[in-house]
């Protein structure tokens, strides 16, 4: 188990793709960062940074890049075959399915503290330069950030379950995004009470986003977590019958 | 051959290689209504190259999945050294197999590809770089793998079956994409790897690269074990005499009287089966029919093959 998930690491380094995400990634909060704090009312610039609209970029985004490292975990290997040698070499698939939870885990982090590192980065200086009397208290900071790594570790775990579960690549990854950006959308304008406890909405409510109309932080973990179990079980189960042919 | 030369080995592996390396008992695939794989049975005996042959679709491919567990079987089952794929200790050590030309992902290097799946079984970088050299991909090896040649994804995929120094090469197809200079390359790595006292189970629907491989030729067609035996018993088996005489009715009826297969072509020509030159050759003396040519025709390799998938398929 221990080379697998060393193996898997390894996988992760040894293309471009984490690295692609990394940079898409330091771009895209970046810019984010830089566009909701010159466009902010000057008020809401005073907040402790844990409060800082900007953070909100990472909470958002970090979580997504997340979800799409664990889709594409399995979906990469069954599209390009090269989950023929990896069941060769160990041929024991629920410890391929742990290791990429393990991997792709250590990936989550990665990309939820480089998002947060280049919030700061940008963020702080520019309301320096705004003459903004910068506070914070660490304790809650350091909450903030923890409750972003794990709701982004749970959206790897969601993705690579559902990557294993689907097999297809563009067909999960654009399944999955239609389901978040558009239809978890409408269903909350349709069926508020409902829509509330769907994946998308547990996973703002983890971040703490928006929180007035959503469940508790910890109430959106768990939640987000029953979701990862369920997407991880449906995986492992289809996995196990599964003919690679 | 430097595939075993460097990793040490275990006696405890030598010894097991006395049940046969691959085993399949009774193996049945069904895919919807398809038999895949219809009660298949035979045996791969180590320091022997086995030819899986069979037209495209009779289920070779199938059946070697089946066997390294990648395919679960309806009935029946595969074994290697006597134990299911997926429960062998070492699989990387015990067996190491080359499916498709694509199997890594393109934008990883072909080291790098060698090198997550050494990790995977714990096997050194040093190990790495001598298969790398093994089939000739050093040069290529720091590139992405996506803009390999297809000699050189079989290359790759070579190198990842050879990585754990197994006992058992199995190859599906593997010559696909081989230039002439390659598929010797291959045929000379897989028969020195046999000579070490190795099994290779190796597909093929092209026969002619099978002539100079093979000893063992297992034969099936629509899932179904046609003839398992020597490759030159299978060739000697479909060796013809071509007679020409003028009076093909007479020596047809007294070679049929004595149980020779004879088939009356329309130019007068019997071509006849199961016996030698000489034998024949006294049957028309006997008979006091005139012969005017006498000639033995071996059938190839391919010819033996269509005719023992074709006998099936009527």
């Amino acid at each position: 188990m221990r080379n697998q998930i060393a193996s898997e690491f390894r996988k992760l380094a040894t293309t471009r793709s984490i690295y692609a995400m990394l940079a898409g990634l330091i771009v895209v909060v970046g810019l984010g960062v830089v566009a909701t704090t010159t466009d902010a009312e000057p008020g809401s610039l005073l907040a402790p940074l844990e409060h800082q609209l900007f953070l909100n970029v990472s909470l958002t985004i970090a979580p997504l890049f997340g979800l799409l490292l664990g889709l594409r975990s399995f979906t990469d290997e069954f599209r390009y075959g090269s989950i023929v040698p990896t069941l060769l070499v160990n041929p024991v698939r629920r410890q391929i399915l742990g290791a990429k939870l393990v991997a792709t885990a250590g990936g989550g982090v990665a990309l939820s503290l480089a998002a947060v590192a280049i919030s700061f980065t940008v963020g702080v200086p520019i309301l320096v330069l705004k003459g903004i009397d910068v506070t914070w208290s660490t304790g809650e900071l350091a909450a903030t950030v923890a409750l972003l790594v794990a709701a982004t570790v749970l959206w790897t775990s969601i993705g690579v379950g559902l990557g294993l579960a689907v097999k297809h690549q563009v067909a999960a990854i654009a399944g999955t995004l239609v389901w978040l950006l558009a239809v978890e959308g409408i269903l909350s304008g349709v069926i508020p009470n409902v829509a509330m406890y769907f994946p998308g909405a547990a996973g703002f409510a983890v971040v703490g986003i928006n929180s007035t109309e959503l469940l508790t932080p910890v109430f959106g973990a768990l939640l987000l977590g029953a979701y990862a179990l369920v997407a991880v079980a449906t995986g492992a189960v289809l996995m196990h019958r599964r003919d690679i042919a | 051959m430097g595939a075993n030369s460097t990793t040490d080995r275990p006696s405890v592996e030598r010894a097991s290689l006395g049940s046969p390396a691959v085993s399949v008992r009774g193996l049945t695939k069904r895919f919807g209504s398809v038999r895949a794989v219809d009660d298949l049975s035979f045996e791969v005996h180590p320091g022997v190259v086995t030819g899986f042959l069979g037209p495209n679709g009779a289920g070779k491919s199938t059946t070697l999945r089946i066997v390294l567990g990648l395919v679960a079987p309806t009935e029946g089952s595969a074994t290697v050294l006597g134990m299911p794929y997926r429960s062998l200790p070492e699989p990387t050590k015990t067996v190491g197999a080359v499916l498709e030309t694509q199997s890594f992902n393109p934008l990883r290097s072909g080291r790098n590809h060698l090198r997550v799946l050494a990790r995977a079984s714990g096997i050194p970088e040093r190990r790495v770089d001598e298969v790398l050299e093994l089939v000739g991909l050093e040069a290529a090896a720091r590139r992405n793998a996506g803009t390999y040649s297809l000699g050189m994804r079989q290359r790759l995929g070579l190198g990842a079956a050879l990585l754990g120094d197994p006992r058992i090469l199995i190859l599906d197809e593997p010559a696909n994409g081989l230039d002439p200079q390659g598929i010797r390359w291959l045929r000379d790595l897989v028969r020195g790897f046999a000579a070490e006292g190795n099994a290779v189970l190796v597909s093929s629907h092209v026969l002619a690269e099978m002539a100079q491989l093979a000893d063992e030729a297992i034969v099936i067609s629509r899932g179904r074990l046609v003839r398992q035996a020597p490759l030159s018993k299978l060739t000697s088996d479909s060796r013809e005499l071509v007679v020409v005489t003028p009076e093909a009715g007479r020596l047809a009826a007294a070679l049929h009287e004595r149980g020779l297969g004879v088939e009356t072509k329309e130019d007068g020509e019997l071509h006849v089966s199961g016996a030698d030159a000489a034998r024949v050759g006294m049957i028309a003396f006997e008979t006091r029919v005139p012969v005017l040519g006498l000639a033995e025709k071996e059938s190839s390799l391919e010819d033996a093959f269509l005719e023992l998938t074709e006998e099936d398929a009527r």
